[in-house]
């Protein structure tokens, strides 16, 4: 597995930067690439959503004003609003071709060319629709001028047949022609007169009807005037002259045309007034498609704003919770590598603190030591002296040993035969022991064959008493020798019973004796072995102290080489003080390091922790010399006295191991027992 | 039955059986052997040892201590039989009689003999017929016929008898 700890401290520090610069780039180029999204959003916005919507708005309003002079028109039906419509409706038309023109551009919004070009079509139709309007307006006030062309020249005619009637009355009257040519005149005069009033009264009813745009009414009305007629063809009865009667025509034909003409006129306006109601009806599909435009257009930039601000929140929150996470992580970093860095650290100076307090003591201990063991070294030069003097006298005392050990052998050979002749006098004893208790046995059974011969008789003595006793007074003094022979045998089995003790005593005293006997022989054959043993080990005695001699002779040796081994090692101790204070010095100059070390980690202001350094190392000063001091004394109470001792000791155990018979026989116990 | 004391006088045969001593009148003994080699009889009460064969004739044996229910004890050199001659339903018998060892043909007067003390309604004091004073001792002195007279001895000599009638 991958291990942090194990890493190199350079390889650690860029790992950890460069995990929190790697987050940081990442996080860049996120912000950089959502910027320019959020950028490019924001621009859609103001270089074409915007001019959309302007264009849009402007479509509305120009509109708006088309359709406002449209209804002008309507209403007055004047040159004036009709241009100013044209041209807005033509405004307008320019206007959606732009918009279609910028629409063009986005993907997203084909729908509304469609629902431009829908738009479009009303507009032209209305266009159409308006123009239509204007023909019928031309055609109208034609028919207009037509009628009331007409309708001057009915009343012309009617007032100049009127006047001419009156004269015409007036010359009857002077002229006193017949009454009834008279009263004839005065009726075509009256049906003049009210010829007359009716078509005044329908020409203003019908001018009140325009007015009221009531176009019915004029129609309805129309019928009034056809009393004319019936009055016209009444007259024309009463006429002969061929001149009024086509005065009279005339009038009726003038009439005719009027009527026709204002049928005209109610048709072309009832044509008007369909032509506006579909203007109408256009008009307002238009105005509600501007609507939906416009609410379209917000629509589009509500959305792309509203895609933009979330991708700026999004964006937003990314960064933030980025930014955290970079910021925590380097936190984190820092702190694992700081503590991965300066805990190893301030544990190996720390460690190197105690070392150096340890070597700066251990230096002083060696320096003293060292001095120490040069002066234990003139020490063990002077004992060295005194050994090789001890040697002379042990080798003195070899020699002695040795004789006295060739003295011993011959004791112990003079032993050997003496315990010999013991020996073979104890197995003669032992022999004459085995007969003694033979033949005492024979005597026991001849005693207990003494005893049945008694037991037998007594038995016989007293069936004698019997049969003595069944022969009745014959067999008194029968009785009597029977008597004295029971009771001889009862004496002899007595006696035999007596010598049967004293016999098995004797038995028993012959039987310890052969006993004690296989006691003495059996220690007897010991004393043998052991002065056999004993002479053996004289000899061995006598061959270890030769070879005693020649190692004291080689323990002379020895020593004069270990003097000269001395002498070096009081020269070598000298150097090796002088090492030990130079040490002590680069002890010192460790420390001096170490501490600039300390300061170096934990800083100079620091200083308690510095403190908490050296505490430890006063601590671990006082546990650390002890140990140290310890051992030191005990290798110098070793080293000086060593040698001797052991040399001493070894001439010692020399002596007790190879002549050691007392461990080997108890000699003065045996020789009590002798 | 009336129980018939008669106090006998004169030489009694003593011997041991145990510490004690026990006493039965000589005319009564006809003859002290040895042990002798004993041929077992089955089908015997425990007493009976068997038989043995005194110069031709057969005698049965009786361990006295097994009859005085006491412990048996191993013979040795010491212990002797008794052939004593007894009368059963009138016939004239010989019986050996086992005890540990023989003593002495003691004299014992009348003025020496007292009764056998009555310990109740017991039948071994049947066996008694009185206790000798001899020096500071006490010998007990026997009835041997009522000691053999029992069913059990009767039947067994009617059988010995037939027996012998048969072989002669």
């Amino acid at each position: 597995m991958f291990n942090f700890n194990n890493m190199k401290l350079s390889l650690k520090i860029a790992s950890g930067i460069g995990l929190v610069a790697t987050l940081f780039i990442i996080l860049g180029v996120y912000t950089i690439i959502n910027l320019s999204k959020i950028n490019n959003d924001v621009t859609d916005l103001s270089a074409k959503y915007v001019p959309l919507v302007e264009s849009m708005a402007s479509i509305e309003k120009v509109y708006l004003k088309a359709n406002l002079y449209s209804k002008a028109y309507v209403t007055r039906a004047d040159e004036k609003s009709y241009k100013n419509a044209e041209k807005y409706i033509n405004k307008t038309n320019e206007e959606i071709h732009k918009l279609e023109k910028q629409v063009d551009k986005f993907q997203n919004m084909k729908s509304m060319i469609e629902r431009l070009e829908e738009f479009d079509e009303f507009l032209q139709e209305g266009k159409s629709l308006l123009k239509k309007m204007k023909e019928k307006n031309i055609e109208l006030d034609k028919l207009m001028a037509e009628a009331n062309e007409y309708g001057k020249a009915l009343s012309y005619d009617l007032t100049v047949y009127s006047t001419i009637q009156s004269q015409k009355i007036k010359k009857d009257i002077k002229s006193n022609k017949p009454l009834n040519i008279v009263s004839n005149r005065i009726i075509k005069m009256l049906f003049a007169d009210n010829s007359i009033d009716i078509i005044k009264t329908y020409r203003i009813n019908a001018l009140k009807a325009i007015i009221k745009n009531d176009n019915l009414y004029m129609k309805d009305n129309l019928v009034n005037l056809d009393k004319i007629y019936s009055e016209v063809d009444k007259i024309l009865t009463m006429t002969t002259k061929d001149v009024d009667r086509n005065k009279l025509n005339n009038i009726k034909k003038n009439l005719k045309n009027y009527q026709e003409t204002v049928l005209k006129i109610v048709k072309t306006r009832l044509k008007l007034d369909e032509l506006e109601q579909n203007r109408e009806k256009v008009s307002n599909n238009a105005l509600a498609f501007t609507e939906l435009l416009s609410i379209d257009g917000f629509n589009s930039i509500k959305t792309n704003s509203t895609n933009a601000g979330q991708v700026q929140k999004t964006v937003k929150d990314f960064i933030f919770a980025g930014l955290v996470t970079c910021v925590l992580l380097a936190i984190f970093g820092c702190w694992v590598i700081i503590s991965s860095i300066t805990k190893p650290i301030s544990k190996i100076v720390e460690k190197l603190n105690n070392t150096s307090n340890a070597v700066t003591e251990v230096s002083g201990q060696i320096s003293s030591s060292s001095q120490q063991l040069a002066s234990g070294s003139a020490e063990q030069a002077s004992s060295i002296e005194e050994t090789s003097s001890t040697l002379e006298e042990s080798s003195s005392m070899v020699k002695q040993n040795t004789e006295n050990t060739n003295q011993a052998a011959g004791l112990a050979k003079q032993t050997k035969y003496a315990a010999d002749k013991g020996y073979s006098e104890m197995t003669e004893m032992m022999d004459s022991m085995q007969e003694i208790k033979k033949s005492s046995d024979e005597i026991g059974k001849i005693i207990k064959v003494i005893d049945e011969i008694a037991f037998q008789t007594n038995i016989l003595s007293l069936n004698a008493a019997v049969e003595a006793a069944r022969a009745g007074e014959a067999g008194k003094g029968f009785a009597v020798v029977a008597e004295e022979v029971r009771s001889l045998a009862q004496r002899s089995a007595q006696a035999a019973k007596d010598t049967a003790g004293i016999i098995e005593n004797n038995i028993n005293l012959s039987e310890q004796g052969v006993y004690v006997a296989q006691r003495v022989n059996s220690s007897l054959s010991e004393i043998n072995d052991q002065a056999q043993k004993v002479s053996e080990l004289l000899d061995e005695v006598s061959t270890a102290s030769q070879e005693q001699a020649q190692g004291i002779s080689q323990i002379n040796n020895a020593i004069s080489q270990m003097e000269q081994i001395v002498q070096n090692n009081a020269t070598t101790a000298e150097q090796g003080a002088n090492a030990a204070d130079s040490m002590s010095v680069q002890a010192v100059n460790m420390k001096n390091i170490i501490n600039e070390l300390i300061v170096m980690i934990n800083g100079a202001n620091k200083s308690t922790i510095a403190d908490q350094y050296s505490n430890v190392s006063v601590q671990e000063k006082k546990s650390v010399p002890n140990r140290i001091k310890k051992t030191a004394q005990i290798t110098i109470d070793k080293t000086p006295n060593k040698p001797v001792s052991k040399v001493k000791k070894n001439l010692r155990s020399n002596n007790t191991k190879v002549v050691s018979p007392e461990d080997v026989i108890p000699l003065e116990d045996d020789t009590e027992g002798f | 039955m009336e129980l018939q004391v008669q106090v006998q006088v004169g030489k009694h045969l003593t011997f041991f059986l145990g510490k004690e001593d026990y006493g039965i009148p000589i005319l009564k003994v006809k003859e002290i052997i040895g042990m002798m080699e004993i041929t077992y009889v089955p089908r015997t009460p425990e007493f009976i040892k068997g038989v043995i064969n005194l110069r031709g004739k057969i005698v049965p044996i009786m361990d006295l201590r097994l009859k005085f229910g006491m412990s048996e004890k191993e013979y040795n050199e010491r212990t002797c039989i008794i052939v004593v001659e007894i009368f059963i339903n009138g016939v004239e018998r010989q019986l050996g009689i086992v005890v540990d060892s023989v003593s002495e043909v003691l004299n014992i007067n009348e003025k020496d003999i007292e009764p056998a003390p009555k310990f109740g309604a017991n039948v071994a004091d049947n066996f008694l017929t009185g206790m000798g004073k001899v020096k500071d001792r006490v010998v007990m002195l026997l009835d041997i016929e009522r000691v053999v007279n029992s069913d059990e001895m009767v039947n067994l000599f009617e059988t010995q008898n037939n027996e012998v009638t048969v072989n002669e």
